[in-house]
Parts: structure tokens; sequence; C-alpha cells
């Protein structure tokens, strides 16, 4: 058979690159959508003006806006830092509501090939800033997230242990 | 140059929690942290599963792959799945069993030696470890009530034969295989929001009103006896199946009830196999999701090279 071995999804060969990385997808989808309220452009908001490579079909080549469902165990980035101050695009952009980091202008990821557990993160951040600061200050909002879930669950539970359980 | 956070701060309800069930709503956060724990749970918090089987004699009905793959099945009770190693990653030991730290073995003795069919059941494994056992699932407080107590059959013996074996198990998660997996069911559904027009609503008489109501497969809507007046008996038994927009639509009144999806509310439904506890499941599901965080933290050389991309950068706005 052809296909890849099972523990490929998960363990990551030696001498791979600085940037291949062991996670799952459902962590990306997550690193995803929060680059989307950092600011991402969900539609086609005329972003190839600012020099994105930016494609509304659906394709593996193509950005995904959306949870893809798949495992990837390398993950490379693109990291793109644009120096359009005065764009006027980027200036409808930057006064989108919508965009809670107004520096990320771009963010997406792809998928090249089903078979391959590897993702490509795309970031494109306005010049003032860096995508990597904005990638990173994603994963620790992200952290905290967590941290402050997992207290406000373990309060509940402490809650709720010792009743008497409850029909449901 | 620090970056602003823009954290958020989820809340957690907890509606049912039993040793293997529980019922939760998670609150102001989005899908994606919804879906990704439920992935979690199901597919990457670690258990114990036995994975290696050595037989000795076997001389029941059936093959030696066949029990092997019943053994695997077996849910083991797994508390100490997250701090013990995975047999790969185990320096202390080649992955033969022999090691504390990756793997815990099991043997199985059994002969049937009358007439009487002898059953081969999870309660004849015995464990080198007593933190990890088949699970057991008669004194659970499910009220699963299960007089003969006789553990999960693994074969069927006749008289004269014979099954002897030594079996390890080890750390795995649910991705490599199903039988990792400390979930039996995790799901979670958008909690709806339903909107009745009341006005429009009065004007229907009310056989109309029982044949709305009765539209719906499930009971979301009722009548009140008094006023006769239609209201949202349960809004969650909504499956978002459309029958009663179709129905009113068909009735000639478009926008009689209004229902949306609420999209930063979540009900979570979390069933487990009892190798861990369902409030553990999800403690250890935001653990390991933790560490993947963790895993793609940019590391520190990365952000000096974002340094010298920063000069550069500077460089080419001055230039």
């Amino acid at each position: 058979m052809n296909a890849p071995d099972r523990y490929e999804r998960f363990v990551v060969p030696e001498g791979v690159s600085k940037y291949s990385l062991s996670l799952s997808l459902s962590l990306y989808i997550y690193i995803y959508t929060y680059m989307c309220i950092l600011g991402v452009v969900r539609e086609g908001h005329q972003n190839h003006q600012c020099g994105v490579v930016y494609r509304r079909a659906r394709g593996p080549h193509y950005w995904q806006y959306s949870p893809h469902v798949c495992d990837f165990a390398f993950l490379s980035f693109e990291f793109v830092n644009s120096f359009f101050d005065e764009n006027p695009n980027f200036s409808y952009i930057k006064n989108r509501q919508l965009h809670r980091d107004e520096n990320v202008l771009f963010a997406g990821y792809k998928l090249p090939h089903p078979l391959q557990y590897k993702i490509i993160i795309r970031i494109h951040t306005a010049s003032q800033s860096s995508p990597m600061q904005a990638y990173n200050q994603a994963i620790n909002d992200l952290d905290k997230e967590l941290d402050h879930l997992k207290n406000e669950f373990e309060m509940e539970l402490a809650r709720n242990t010792g009743k008497p359980p409850q029909e449901y | 140059m620090e970056g602003v956070s823009y954290q958020r701060f989820p809340k957690i309800k907890i509606r049912t929690v039993r040793d293997d069930f529980m019922k939760f709503e998670l609150r102001e956060t989005d899908s994606s942290i919804a879906n990704a724990l439920r992935r979690v749970m199901i597919a990457e918090v670690p258990t114990i599963a036995i994975d290696l089987v050595e037989i000795e004699v076997n001389s029941s009905v059936l093959n030696d792959e066949f029990i092997a793959h019943r053994l695997g099945l077996i849910p083991l009770t797994s508390e100490r799945a997250m701090a013990m190693r995975f047999s790969r990653d185990c320096d202390a030991c080649d992955g033969d069993g022999q090691c504390e730290y990756c793997s815990v073995e099991f043997h199985l003795r059994a002969k049937c030696i009358n007439d009487q069919t002898l059953d081969v059941t999870s309660k004849d494994l015995y464990s080198s470890d007593h933190t990890v056992v088949p699970v057991d699932f008669s004194d659970s407080s499910t009220g699963f009530d299960n007089t003969e107590n006789r553990g999960i059959i693994i074969v069927k013996l006749r008289r004269g034969q014979e099954l002897i074996l030594r079996a390890i198990a080890r750390k795995g998660i649910g991705k490599d295989h199903a039988k990792w997996s400390p979930a039996a069911t995790v799901t979670f559904m958008y909690e709806p929001e339903i909107y009745i027009n009341e006005e429009l609503m009065e004007t229907l008489t009310l056989e109309e009103k029982k044949e709305f109501v009765d539209s719906s497969p499930t009971k979301v809507f009722d009548i009140n006896p008094n006023t006769q007046q239609v209201y949202v008996h349960d809004a969650e038994a909504y499956t978002y199946d459309d029958e009663v927009l179709k129905k009113a639509e068909a009735m000639g009144k478009p926008g009689l009830v209004e229902i949306h999806a609420k999209e930063d509310s979540f009900i979570f439904t979390v069933e487990t196999t009892g190798a861990v506890k369902a409030s553990q499941l999800v403690l250890n599901a935001i653990d390991v999701l933790k560490q993947k965080l963790d895993a793609v933290r940019l590391s520190a050389d990365t952000v000096e090279a974002d340094e010298q991309f920063g000069e550069l950068g500077a460089h080419m706005r001055g230039g």
C-alpha cells in the first residue's frame, strides 16, 4: 500500500527544519480562528492590492479560511511584512472594526497535499509590526485563555461534586 | 514591541457530572475552541491499552490475532497515562514491557476443565500494576446494574480448550488507534435561540397552532392549555431540521418563528469508556492543547532573526 505510515501523523522524522513541529490541526484551526480575530480578512477585500496571494476558491493550493479536517506534523511559515504605509486599501482595512489587531492584514493556511502532514501558515502584517510577534501574541493569548478555561472548569467542578447526580 | 492582548475569558457551567458522563455549557468563546477541545478529547488524550500480546497457548476457537485485537479494545484505568512515557520516547527500555515508565504487563491463564462453557473475561487479566487494571463497570455510579459482574468477555472456552498469554499495555492516543481513545462520545451543539412572532402567531387558529407545534419532529414548542399560546417548551430539543420553518412557510406565515444558532455558546456532552473520568478527560484535553501550543511557539533564535528583519524593515523605510 502506498499510504503513509500511521505514526507519521504525530511523529516528526529526524532532521526536519526549524519550523517543522509536531502538532495537530485542531490546534491550527484554533490559531487560524484566532488570527481571524486578530484581523484576518475573511472574504475578498481586494487584498491583492496589498500584494497578498489571495484566492477565494477552496483547494489544496489556495489559502484556506475555514477549518479543514486533516492532521499534520510539519508546519512552515511564510511571514510577510509589507511596507505600504499609506496605501488607501490598507487604511480601509485598518479602519474596519472587525480587525482587533489592525496590524495583521492576512492570516491563512494551506494544506498542499492531504497525505503529507505539512501545513503552511501565512501571516501578513503592516509595516510597523512583525508577523512573528502577531503569531506569538496569538499563541500567548490562547495559552492564557486555556489557563482561564481550566480554572473555570475546576471551580465549577468543585461546586458540582458532592451534589447528587442530576437527571439529564 | 509587545503586542496587545486579545485574550478571551470563556465561561463554563456544568449541568451534569458523573464518573463516565458529563454535560456542560461553554460560553464566550468560538467554535474553534469548542471543536479543538472536542477533537483533542476524542483523539489526543492519552490512555493505556494493550498493545503487544505474546500467546503461549491458544486452543480456543478464535485465532491469535483476533484475541490480540479484542484484548487491545478493553479499556484500562488510565489516570496514570498523562504522567507516563510513550514507549517510543522512553530512554529506560527498548519497549519490551520490562519498564515501569512506559509499560504495564498483564498475564492471562485460563483453561476449561468441565462441560460448562468457560467465559474468559477482562477479570481474568492479572496486572503487574494495581493502578492499571481493566475498567470495572459494576461499581460505577451510573446505576448500571450488572449483578453478574463478569467483566468484558474475551473468548469462550469449551472443555479442554486453553488460553495462556502475556500482554503489554502501553500509553497511546486515539489518533494512532481507536483503542486508545478515552471517549465514547464527545459532542457539542450550538445553543439555539428561538423567537416566536407573537403577533403573527395570534392570527392562527388553535387547530393551526397544534399543527405547527406537531410539525417539529422533536418537542420544541408546546401550547399553553390556559392561554392557548404557543411557547418554547425546550429550545435544546431543536435539531436544526428546519421543519417548523418549512411548516410556517407552507402555512403562508413566513417569519412565524426565527431560529438562530448562538455562535459563542456550546453545549457539550462527554461520555468516556471508563479509562478516565469524564471531568478528568476535559482537564486532560486542556493540558494536551496547552502542550501543543508550547510546541508551536517560535523559538528564541527565530525572534532574533525577526529583529534583524525588523532592522531591515527600518532600513528600507528609512531609505
